[in-house]
């Protein structure tokens, strides 16, 4: 069995250890996951699943939204 | 391959820590479904005419998505439905106007767009080109009074009852939290309880994701392939920064406490009094608390920097002319 796998995080081969959880991903690239959604090959995956050689691993932003009101009155 | 712990049928795409499961994509929408209609089934009211405030991000895309799934499954409350979406005039709004235009027409909704610079006599791209590096403001500041005045005076002028915006569970979160640290309690009634008798002219909102992180949205719209623009807007400002970190991190010790946060919100606005006299601005006639409304304010402050003057009601009439065929 390997000890690692290879993977593609934002088009640079990385290498990780085989049972790497995507959930971990978060921690070691330092990002929120309430502000960043990883995608593995382009599709959401749950924080549980196990990453696999060649995976290829990249990121969205998904914070971006006007307040409801910031301040009362300040919209009116 | 992970597979979904409730249908144990396709790949795990999202992970509820509170509960510890994860699910796929279709067990997701269900239950962002099940959410959803709960707020619109207690909010809206037989007949009523719908503007969904569709700004062609996953947000609003969202939430036009499930208020006409809504509507298709309730036809006994007659609803109708209409996507409007303001153009600010900026580069990332144009990929964005395309994509609403899109979502709507795949859902057989009817859309219409109104330009920021029609309605207001200015769009966004030009104060970003000709506002000074240290200017006191930035264009996001503007562009928020000024799109959401436009959207209430659409909905008003198009013959709306009532309008649904695209808010998820941590904008709400995040603006009470600083509605209370402000000790704004008007602001903080007024963003969490539903009112349907506003008057003055301020059509009432309705928040159909307002228990749906934000997290889940993008899941969704990329794992479900809605057309949405996942981009972020290139002029928003890091304001609410902080405060949205320190409820992130909350989230991540005790998973759950948003859901919590905005409930116990929701219970201590309900008991809370607002005091706030709502009347129509001098200059424009636009709903405001003030005897000037924020968004003439900025306009006047606008008016010497673009050499123009700005400060005159709003221009609706392509919008009223809309009004008699709109709603089919
Ligand atoms: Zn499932
Ligand atoms: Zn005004």
């Amino acid at each position: 069995m390997r000890g690692t796998i290879k993977v593609f995080l934002a088009g640079r081969e990385v290498e990780l250890p085989w049972n790497t959880l995507v959930g971990e991903l978060y921690r070691m690239l330092d990002v929120s996951r309430w502000s960043t959604l990883l995608l593995v090959n382009g599709r959401p995956r749950a924080d549980d699943s196990y990453l696999s050689e060649g995976d290829v691993v990249t990121w969205l932003r998904i914070t971006y939204h006007e307040s409801p009101r910031e301040r009362s009155g300040e919209d009116r | 391959m992970r597979k979904c712990d409730l249908c144990g049928l396709n790949e795990a795409v999202y992970t509820d820590l509170s509960s510890g499961i994860s699910i796929c994509a279709d067990c997701l929408m269900k239950s962002v479904r099940r959410r959803a209609w709960r707020v619109l089934r207690e909010e809206l009211i037989p007949g009523d005419r719908v503007m969904v405030a569709h700004s062609g991000g996953k947000d609003s895309s969202l939430a036009l998505l499930l208020t006409k799934e809504f509507a298709d499954s309730h036809p006994e409350m007659k609803l109708s439905l209409l996507s409007v979406t303001v153009d600010e005039g900026t580069f990332y709004r144009r990929a964005s106007v395309e994509l609403a235009k899109r979502l709507a027409s795949e859902l057989g909704v009817r859309h219409r767009t109104y330009a920021m610079e029609e309605i207001h006599g200015l769009s966004i791209e030009e104060l970003d080109f000709k506002l000074p590096a240290n200017w006191k403001r930035s264009p996001c500041t503007y562009c928020g009074v000024l799109r959401r005045q436009a959207l209430n005076a659409i909905a008003r002028e198009i013959g709306a009852t009532v309008v649904v915006t695209g808010h998820n569970l941590d904008d709400l979160v995040q603006t009470a939290a600083m509605n209370l640290s402000r000790g704004d309690i008007n602001a903080l009634v007024k963003t969490l309880r539903h009112e349907r008798k506003i008057g003055e002219g301020l059509i009432p909102r309705i928040r159909p994701l307002k228990m749906v992180y934000e997290r889940e949205v993008a899941t969704l719209v990329v794992a479900k392939g809605i057309p949405a623009h996942l981009g972020k807007c290139p002029f928003t400002q890091g304001m609410r920064i902080g405060i949205r970190r320190e409820i992130d991190d909350l989230e991540d010790e005790i998973p759950g406490s948003k859901v919590k946060a905005l409930q116990t919100f929701s219970l201590i606005s309900n008991g809370l009094h607002a005091d706030v006299q709502l009347r129509r601005c001098r200059i424009c006639g636009e709903p405001t608390t003030t005897e000037v409304c924020k968004a003439c304010q900025f306009k006047r402050e606008l008016s010497s920097l673009l050499n123009r003057d700005l400060v005159h009601p709003l221009n609706l009439e392509r919008v009223r002319r809309d009004r008699d065929v709109v709603w089919g």
